[in-house]
C-alpha cells in the first residue's frame, strides 16, 4: 500500500524534524501506550494479551482501527508471560496466573543480587547472570545440570527469538497496514537504574550507596560498555528513531544532590554519549520529578536526548533545556484519567501555545498511559494535538 | 573472588568467547573468518538472552 | 532533659554508634522503653529533615535499617506489655498494587511516631482491612499505592471501610494523590508527601 507508506514518511518527518529542534508541519503526538491500556481498547482481557503473543500483537491493531495514531510502541505488552512461565521467573505476577484477570502485571521487587555478589559481578557481569542470577531469579534453574534446568534454557532462548521475530513482524505490519511508524527502537538504561531495579532492588542499593559505595562504583562503571551495547543491540542498529532509556531512580527525591552526581549521573552521561557517538539519540524518559538535574542534564551534547517531563517543572524544563533537546510531554495522566476531554483539550492548548511555539515539542503524556486513561481523553488529545499544533 | 572465571575481560555481546572456541576448535580446515563470523552472531543472541533478563 | 546522644546519632545516620550506644546504655541499666524513646526522637527528627526537603529516600532507607538494627536489640529484652503505644494504625498495599516502598517508609516514620503499626502487607483486599480495623479498634486505616490503574481497588478498600460502621477513618498515600484522586476516592484524608502520615496520625489520635 504505497499511501501507507507515503504516510509513514510524512510522519516520520515530522517525528525526525521536531528532534532536531526544527518546525515540522505540526506537533508530533507521540503516545507511550501501556499494554494494559491498549489491551483495554482492544477488547481483549489482560490475560490473553499477556499469554497469547498473537493476540498481544492484535491488539495493538485493534487500537490502530479505533484510534488515529502517527506512531507506536510495538505489540501491546513487553512481555510474554509464557516465556515467563517456562523458566519460572519469580519476579513478574500475571494476570490470570497470580493475579486477578484483568489486574496489571506486578513486578516483585527483592534483592536479588546480594551484596557479596558484587566482586563476581564486576569480574564478569554475563557470566555471573548465567551462574548466579538465572539460577536465583528462574525457579526452572534452581539445580543447573538438571533436566528441568536444561528444559528451561532451551525453552527460554527459543521463546525469547520467537518474540524477538514476532515484534520485528509487528512494527513492520503496523507501517505497512497503518502508515504508523515506531517511535522508539531499543532500549537500555541507566547503569544505576539496572543495579537498581533488578538486581539490588531499591532498599539495596540505598544502603549499598552508605554501606559498600566504592563496590557501586566500580559496578556502574562496569555497567557503561554494556548498556551501551544492549541499546545498539535492541536497536539493531537502526539510528533514526529515539532508543528509550526509561529512568527510575534518579528522579527527585531519591537521592541527594552530591549522591546522585557521584552515582546515578557519570555513567548515565557516559551511556547517551556513547550511544550518540553511533548517531543514536536517546528519549530520556524521566518519570516523576528531574527539576533539581536540570543544568546537569544540560551538559549532554546537543540533540543527544528528547527530555520527556512528567512532573518536572515544565517552565523550568523550557527555560534551561528549551532550544537545546527537544521537549516532551507533559499532559498529566490523572487528567487523562479523571479529567474530561474538554479539560484535556485545554491543557493541550496552554502546553502548545506556551513551549511548542519554536519547534522543538513532541506531545505526549506525561507518564506511560495506564488502563486507567479514558479513550474519549485519548481522542480530545490527539485532537487539540492537530487543532492546536499546526506551525 | 567467590567462584573460578571461566573467562575474563569479556565484551559486551559476548557469551562465550571466539578466541576461546576458535582454540578447542585446533586447525581449521576451511575459512576461518566465515565460522568466526557466523559463530559471534549466535553468541551475541546467548549474551541478549542473559542480560535480557536484568535490563528491564 | 540535655543532649540526647542517642537520638542526635539516629538523625545522623551514624549506624555504628546507634548500636553502640544502644548497647552501653542496656549495660548502664537503662530500660529499653526508655532507649525506644530516645530513637523514635531520632526518627522524628529525620521525618522533619525529610520533609524539609534536606534528606532524601535513600537517607529514610538507611535510618529505617538503622532503626531495624537497633530494634531487632531491644525487643527480646521488652516485657510483655511494657511497650506503650500512642494508638494503632492499620496499613497495607491496596489489592491490585504490590509495590510497597511507600507503604514501608510510611510504616517506618509511623511506628517511630510511637503508633502500633499493624501491617497487611501488599495486595489487601477490602474485607481484609475492614477485618482488622475491627479487631485492633483502629481509628486510622492507611492505605498505599503507586498505581494508578489500582485506583478502581483503592475507592473499594476505602468504602468498604466507610461502610462498615466502625467509624475508622482512611488515609490515602502515594505519588499520584492529588486533589482529583481524593475526590473520586472518598477517603478522609490523603497525600503524596510520606511524612504526612504521622501529622495526619497526629490530628486522628490527637481527636480520639
Amino acid at each position: 500500500m504505497a499511501d501507507m507508506e507515503k504516510l509513514a514518511e510524512e510522519r516520520k518527518k515530522r517525528y525526525l524534524a521536531a528532534m532536531n529542534l526544527e518546525k515540522p508541519d505540526r506537533v508530533p503526538i507521540r503516545l507511550n501506550f501501556s499494554g494494559e491500556f491498549i489491551t483495554k481498547v482492544s477488547g481483549y482481557s489482560f490475560q490473553e494479551t499477556y499469554y497469547d503473543w498473537e493476540k498481544n500483537v492484535d491488539a495493538t491493531r485493534k487500537m490502530l482501527d479505533r484510534l488515529d495514531l502517527e506512531m507506536v510502541v510495538g505489540a501491546a505488552n513487553l512481555w510474554w508471560a509464557t516465556l515467563h512461565d517456562a523458566v519460572g521467573a519469580k519476579y513478574l505476577r500475571f494476570a490470570g496466573r497470580d493475579l486477578d484477570e484483568e489486574t496489571m502485571f506486578q513486578y516483585v521487587e527483592e534483592p536479588y543480587m546480594l551484596p557479596e555478589d558484587y566482586d563476581d559481578f564486576i569480574a564478569n557481569p554475563t557470566e555471573w547472570i548465567a551462574t548466579t542470577y538465572l539460577p536465583r531469579i528462574h525457579t526452572d534453574l534452581a539445580e543447573p545440570g538438571s533436566y528441568r534446568a536444561s528444559a528451561a534454557l532451551i525453552k527460554g532462548a527459543f521463546g525469547l527469538a520467537q518474540q524477538f521475530a514476532a515484534g520485528g513482524e509487528a512494527t513492520a505490519s503496523y507501517l505497512r497496514d497503518y502508515g504508523v511508524i515506531p517511535s522508539i527502537v531499543g532500549i537500555s538504561k541507566a547503569p544505576f537504574d539496572t543495579l537498581a531495579d533488578t538486581l539490588r532492588g531499591l532498599s539495596g542499593i540505598m544502603l549499598d550507596l552508605y554501606q559498600r559505595p566504592e563496590k557501586v562504583k566500580e559496578a556502574l562503571e562496569v555497567l557503561v560498555p554494556h548498556n551501551i551495547f544492549y541499546g545498539m543491540a535492541t536497536a539493531q542498529g537502526d539510528t533514526d528513531f529515539p532508543l528509550f532509556m526509561p529512568l527510575h531512580r534518579g528522579a527527585y527525591p531519591f537521592m541527594k544532590m552530591e549522591q546522585w552526581e557521584q552515582f546515578y549521573w557519570p555513567t548515565l552521561k557516559q551511556v547517551i554519549e556513547g550511544l550518540w557517538s553511533y548517531g543514536k539519540r536517546t528519549m530520556f524518559y524521566a518519570e516523576n520529578i528531574w527539576t533539581p538535574y536540570l543544568e546537569k542534564i544540560a551538559e549532554l551534547p546537543e540533540k543527544s536526548i528528547i527530555f520527556h517531563v512528567d512532573q518536572t517543572d515544565m517552565d523550568k524544563a523550557f527555560e534551561v533545556l528549551g532550544g537545546r533537546f527537544c521537549l516532551s510531554g507533559n499532559v498529566p495522566n490523572s487528567l487523562l484519567a479523571f479529567g474530561t476531554a474538554e479539560e484535556v483539550k485545554d491543557y493541550v492548548k496552554r502546553l502548545l501555545d506556551k513551549y511548542a511555539r519554536d519547534g522543538g515539542f513532541i506531545l505526549d503524556a506525561g507518564a506511560v498511559i495506564l488502563d486507567d486513561a479514558k479513550e474519549e481523553n485519548i481522542r480530545a488529545l490527539i485532537e487539540a494535538g492537530i487543532e492546536y499544533g499546526v506551525y | 573472588m567467590s567462584r573460578e572465571l571461566t573467562f575474563k575481560n569479556m565484551p559486551p555481546g559476548v557469551c562465550v568467547p571466539w578466541e576461546a572456541k576458535e582454540k578447542e576448535l585446533g586447525e581449521i580446515k576451511g575459512d576461518a573468518g566465515l565460522i568466526r563470523e557466523q559463530w559471534e552472531k549466535l553468541d551475541l543472541f546467548g549474551y541478549l538472552y542473559l542480560w535480557n533478563w536484568v535490563q528491564r | 532533659m540535655g543532649r540526647d546522644e542517642l537520638a542526635e546519632a539516629i538523625a545522623g545516620l551514624d549506624q555504628g554508634r546507634v548500636l553502640a550506644l544502644v548497647e552501653e546504655r542496656l549495660q548502664g541499666g537503662s530500660k529499653p522503653m526508655e532507649i525506644i524513646g530516645s530513637l523514635q526522637a531520632g526518627m522524628a527528627r529525620v521525618g522533619d529533615l525529610f520533609e524539609k526537603g534536606e534528606f532524601f529516600l535513600s537517607e529514610l532507607i538507611l535510618c529505617g535499617e538503622i532503626m531495624k538494627e537497633s530494634m531487632a536489640v531491644l525487643e527480646p529484652r521488652l516485657a510483655e506489655g511494657e511497650r506503650e503505644y500512642r494508638g494503632t494504625v492499620v496499613i497495607g498495599t491496596v489489592k491490585g498494587d504490590i509495590h510497597d516502598l511507600g507503604k514501608n517508609i510510611v510504616v517506618m516514620l509511623l511506628k517511630g511516631a510511637g503508633y502500633d503499626v499493624v501491617d497487611l502487607g501488599v495486595d489487601v483486599a477490602p474485607e481484609k482491612f475492614v477485618e482488622t480495623a475491627r479487631e485492633t479498634k483502629s481509628p486510622l486505616v492507611a492505605m498505599s499505592m503507586l498505581l494508578t490503574s489500582a485506583m478502581g481497588t483503592m475507592k473499594e478498600c476505602v468504602r468498604a471501610v466507610k461502610e462498615s460502621g466502625l467509624g475508622a477513618k482512611v488515609l490515602i498515600g502515594g505519588p499520584i494523590i492529588d486533589d482529583k484522586v481524593m475526590e473520586f476516592s472518598g477517603a478522609d484524608y490523603g497525600s503524596a508527601i510520606a511524612s504526612d502520615a504521622t501529622k495526619i496520625a497526629a490530628q486522628v489520635f490527637g481527636a480520639a
